[in-house]
């Protein structure tokens, strides 16, 4: 079940990084957008825009006179300069979240109301220096013309009535429109000042203050109007409408984007539902899995216990089993041993056949003869003891008595000489084919054990090699002689083997170095195919007939030598012969103590 | 700044006027007989000139370390001169001189206008070039006449003694800076209004607390055009006006100064040639002498030359002498320790 899992894996975590990183380039793209931001700036905007309608409603009032000072158009000042200065970095932030085109035209709005409002107030400064003149003179004007016509010396009255008309008419273009002349009015004043010489001293004074007061009024108002007329042009109001509209514009394309954000999102959304979903179906699958393996897990463990018991039971068996047949096994090799030695010693029989044959063969043509000459020598006695004088002569005639004293004891150690020899050959053959167990470790010569097994192959080499010796000095070996003789008899065989029709030649060398003795067994037979060459010491393999030996002969020569913690090596190609080279440890490891107490033989 | 705070200045008034106007109609009617009440009717609301209002609500820790520093002549290069120096608060917010020493001895360009009530004036400098309190800080410290040292430097100084370290570190997060020392000294002159001149009495409904004499003077005052300009909390101070208006006052003084270009210095318009900030008369009997040029030397000269140039109307001196009486009622302490 994990295996489902990880199969789905991948793919299921690509999906959903997928599908995050989509979410959050979504999520990150509202983010940047503030619509707070947006509602700030109206709100601001708003704000700035009454602030300013007021401003301006203060203006009209102080021209007509309704505000008794200016606090009213100062105490704006730092309320408008402030939200304009927040209006700008509250539009600014938004310009950053904007494409530069917008922002840029954002910008000149903002900067645009800035530059309008500073214009404005730097106006309305103008307006209320103008203003205040104006008023005065307004004020004053008639004052001015009572104390000229009611001064110490009166007026002439033509002159009183053009001061009067020119007051009347200074007023009336005070309080007219904008649109009113200046010119005529003005023309008149300058009348009036001409006539400033006809006046006596005292009053000169009067009509200048009157003439320049009409004057002001004139000066002063157009100036007010002008400077009413500048402000009404600032576009102050037009200037935060257009921020406005720039703003709403930008509001509705990022209400716009958005809702096909939020389109997105829920697609988004919808697709990681799905995933959701189907990683539910898939965990919850793989939970029944996990859950079954569970019960089946908790059922086994149940068991466990039961079936360790069981198994140690059946291990133990097999255990014992298994000693068993080892010790089955060794018996075998052991009586495998001795029967491949007992064969050894039916292939000698043939040999041995001949050579006790031989001695038995001439001991009884022996025996014959000796038989004769008894039966003569019996015949001899018989006539001497008759006392037949001629007789023994005639048989001594017959019976040469010289020779049988001469022949007889010759045959009889002839004789002797046939059946030690029979006597020597059967105790070689005993000595060779002693059982192994009584066999023990032992301090031997090595090349008396070699020359021992050669003599008794020498029936079976002689007709087919000449045996050729290259000894070199050996120190005596800590071994088990006979099963070395084994080996080297097997080897000595097998080299006789290997010979084909032409007579051949077995050379035997030895030779110490380092602590080892090396003795190999060369032949100039055939020699072992490649492919055959790995195999020769595996036990059964034989590339002879059935019948002709059990294939085991170097397979017990490779294990003998193995434990005497030694080496066998063949070096061989075909029709070149073979070269088996034994390499044997001088003392044996692990039987010091043994060899300790046989004591002389061991080497210093 | 000062604006909201001198709205809520006149609001108040206002709706006490209300509260009192009905109250004293109901005492006129119902109590005919009675005396007249000691402390008069309601408050002048509709006057053109209001009183200025009784603190303008300034952290005290801030303001009295404004004190130090508007004391302390070591924001001038040399340590020759402290803001005091030139407006010293005791002594009606001025040095009396007709033009100041700056930190090496050199005379400034114009007069020094009182600190008192400075607070309530919409711009600063006679030709308005600061809009703020702190703007005209900033740049007396580095006026090379007036203090001649550097921001850096002044930082430097302070920051090296323990005790401004700890006083600002007790008011200011960020301790000792240009922008702390610039509020902390604005704050010390925002206590510095004089609040409940015998005037300001008067207009809040104390009808005794001017005589008849100088009531008579405000009503001249208003009478000959004074008022269209000096008007409002401050009397003056919230606009602009060119000095001359009705006789070139110029002229008739010689040898022009640039100092005498007035706010065509700060804007470059020829409109505004010859324009100055209309000063505040609050405390005026105490600052002469007057004029950006220090020209007028009483208070009698100053409303003469007024009335020459700006009203250009002849008075009587019955008259101006009434006005001099009015203007003397505009004098107070400041509130606050100077």
């Amino acid at each position: 079940m994990s295996a489902f899992i990880l199969r789905h894996a991948r793919p299921l975590l690509l999906a959903l990084v997928l599908l995050l990183g989509g979410a959050l380039f979504l999520l990150d793209s509202a983010i940047d957008y503030d619509a707070g931001r947006y509602f700030e700036s109206v709100a601001l905007l708003r704000q700035v825009k009454q602030l300013d309608a007021q401003w301006e409603v203060d203006v009209l009032k102080a021209r007509i006179g309704m505000n008794h000072n200016y606090d009213a158009l100062v105490d704006p000042l730092p309320e408008l300069g402030a939200l304009s200065e927040r209006v700008g970095a509250t539009v600014s932030t938004l310009a950053r979240q904007m494409p530069a085109a917008d922002a840029a035209a954002l910008s000149a709005s903002v900067a645009a109301f800035q530059d309008a409002l500073q214009r404005k107030g730097a106006l309305i400064e103008s307006f209320k220096s103008h203003n205040a003149v104006m008023h005065n003179s307004h004020a004053f004007l008639p004052i001015a013309a009572r104390d000229l016509a009611t001064g110490r010396a009166p007026l002439p009255a033509p002159l009183e009535a053009a001061v009067y008309r020119a007051l009347l008419d200074v007023l009336l273009y005070q309080h007219g429109g904008a649109g009113e002349a200046a010119q005529p009015v003005l023309a008149q004043l300058d009348a009036l000042a001409a006539r400033r010489g006809t006046l006596p001293a005292a009053q000169q004074e009067g009509l200048d203050v009157f003439v320049a007061h009409a004057r002001a009024v004139v000066r002063e108002k157009s100036a007010v109007y002008g400077l009413l007329n500048e402000i009404a042009a600032v576009p102050a109001a037009r200037s935060i409408d257009d921020i406005a509209a720039l703003l709403a514009a930008l509001e509705q394309r990022q209400s716009a984007g958005m809702g096909q954000e939020s389109m997105y999102m829920a697609a988004l959304s919808a697709a990681l539902a799905l995933l959701l979903g189907y990683v539910i179906v898939l965990l919850m699958r793989s939970h029944a899995v996990i859950g079954r393996v569970n019960r089946q897990l908790q059922l086994a463990n149940e068991h466990l216990e039961q079936r360790v018991q069981q198994r140690t039971a059946e291990l133990s068996g097999a255990n014992l089993r298994l000693r068993e047949e080892i010790a089955e096994r060794k018996l075998l090799q052991s009586r495998l041993l001795q029967s491949e030695k007992l064969a050894s010693v039916g292939q000698l029989a043939a040999g041995m056949a001949h050579e006790i044959n031989n001695p038995l063969a001439y001991l009884s043509s022996n025996f014959s003869m000796l038989e004769t000459y008894v039966g003569q020598l019996f015949q001899l006695l018989d006539a001497q003891g008759a006392g037949d004088a001629a007789r023994p002569r005639q048989l001594g005639a017959a019976i040469d008595a010289d020779f049988l004293r001469e022949d007889i004891p010759l045959l009889l150690s002839e004789s002797r000489g046939g059946m030690e020899r029979v006597a020597r050959i059967v105790q070689n053959l005993k000595d060779f084919a002693r059982a192994g167990c009584e066999q023990h470790w032992e301090w031997a010569d090595l090349h008396q054990g070699v020359e021992n097994t050669l003599s008794l192959l020498a029936p079976r080499l002689q007709p087919v090699a000449d045996v050729v010796r290259e000894y070199g000095a050996l120190p005596a070996v800590q071994c088990l002689p006979r099963q070395i003789n084994q080996v080297v008899m097997n080897l000595v065989l097998n080299a006789a083997q290997a010979m084909g029709e032409a007579r051949g030649r077995i050379t035997v060398r030895s030779g110490c170095a380092d602590g080892q003795v090396w003795l190999e067994v060369a032949d100039d037979g055939c020699g072992i195919e490649p492919g055959v060459l790995t195999r020769v010491f595996d036990p059964f393999f034989t590339t002879r007939p059935i019948g002709e030996g059990a294939g085991l002969g170097l397979s017990l020569a490779y294990g003998i030598v193995q434990d005497h913690h030694g080496q066998i090596e063949v070096q061989s190609a075909p029709g070149q012969g073979a070269c088996f080279r034994l390499l044997l440890p001088v003392r044996q490891p692990g039987v010091e103590a043994v060899a300790e107490e046989e004591g002389a033989a061991a080497p210093a | 700044m000062n604006g909201p705070l001198r709205k809520a200045a006149q609001a108040a008034p206002r709706a006490r006027a209300a509260a009192l106007t009905a109250a004293a109609t109901i005492a006129v009617i119902a109590a005919g007989l009675a005396a007249p009440p000691v402390l008069g009717g309601p408050a002048l609301s509709d006057e053109p000139i209001q009183p200025v209002p009784l603190s303008l609500h300034q952290d005290p820790a801030r303001a009295a370390l404004g004190r130090q520093l508007f004391h302390d002549a070591r924001l001038s290069a040399n340590g020759a001169v402290s803001c005091a120096s030139c407006h010293n608060p005791g002594q009606g917010g001025v040095d009396r001189r007709p033009l100041s020493a700056g930190f090496r001895g050199q005379l400034t360009a114009v007069n020094t206008p009182t600190v008192l009530n400075a607070a309530l004036n919409f711009r600063q400098f006679w030709n308005g070039r600061a809009a703020t309190l702190e703007a005209q800080i900033e740049q007396v410290v580095v006026n090379p006449v007036e203090m001649g040292s550097s921001w850096p430097e002044v930082v430097r100084r302070l920051q090296a003694d323990a005790g401004y370290q700890r006083a600002f570190a007790a008011v200011y997060r960020d301790g000792v800076t240009q922008a702390n020392i610039v509020n902390a000294i604005a704050s010390y002159e925002r206590t510095l209004i004089t609040p409940n001149a015998r005037f300001d009495r008067y207009l809040r409904g104390e009808e005794q607390a001017i005589t008849a004499a100088e009531r008579a003077g405000y009503l001249k005052f208003k009478q000959y055009g004074c008022v269209a300009c000096h008007q409002g909390v401050n009397v003056g101070g919230n606009m602009f006006q060119k000095l001359g208006v009705m006789n070139d006052y110029f002229a008739a003084r010689g040898k022009l100064t640039p100092a005498d270009q007035g706010r065509f210095l700060v804007t470059g318009s020829k409109d505004d040639l010859y324009v100055f900030k209309v000063p505040s008369l609050r405390n005026v009997a105490a600052s002469a002498p007057y004029f950006h040029d220090a020209s007028a030397a009483t208070l009698e000269q100053a409303v003469d030359v007024m009335f020459k140039y700006q009203l250009g109307r002849v008075a009587s001196k019955e008259d101006k002498a009434a006005i001099v009486l009015f203007l003397k009622t505009l004098s107070a302490e400041p509130e606050g320790q100077p």
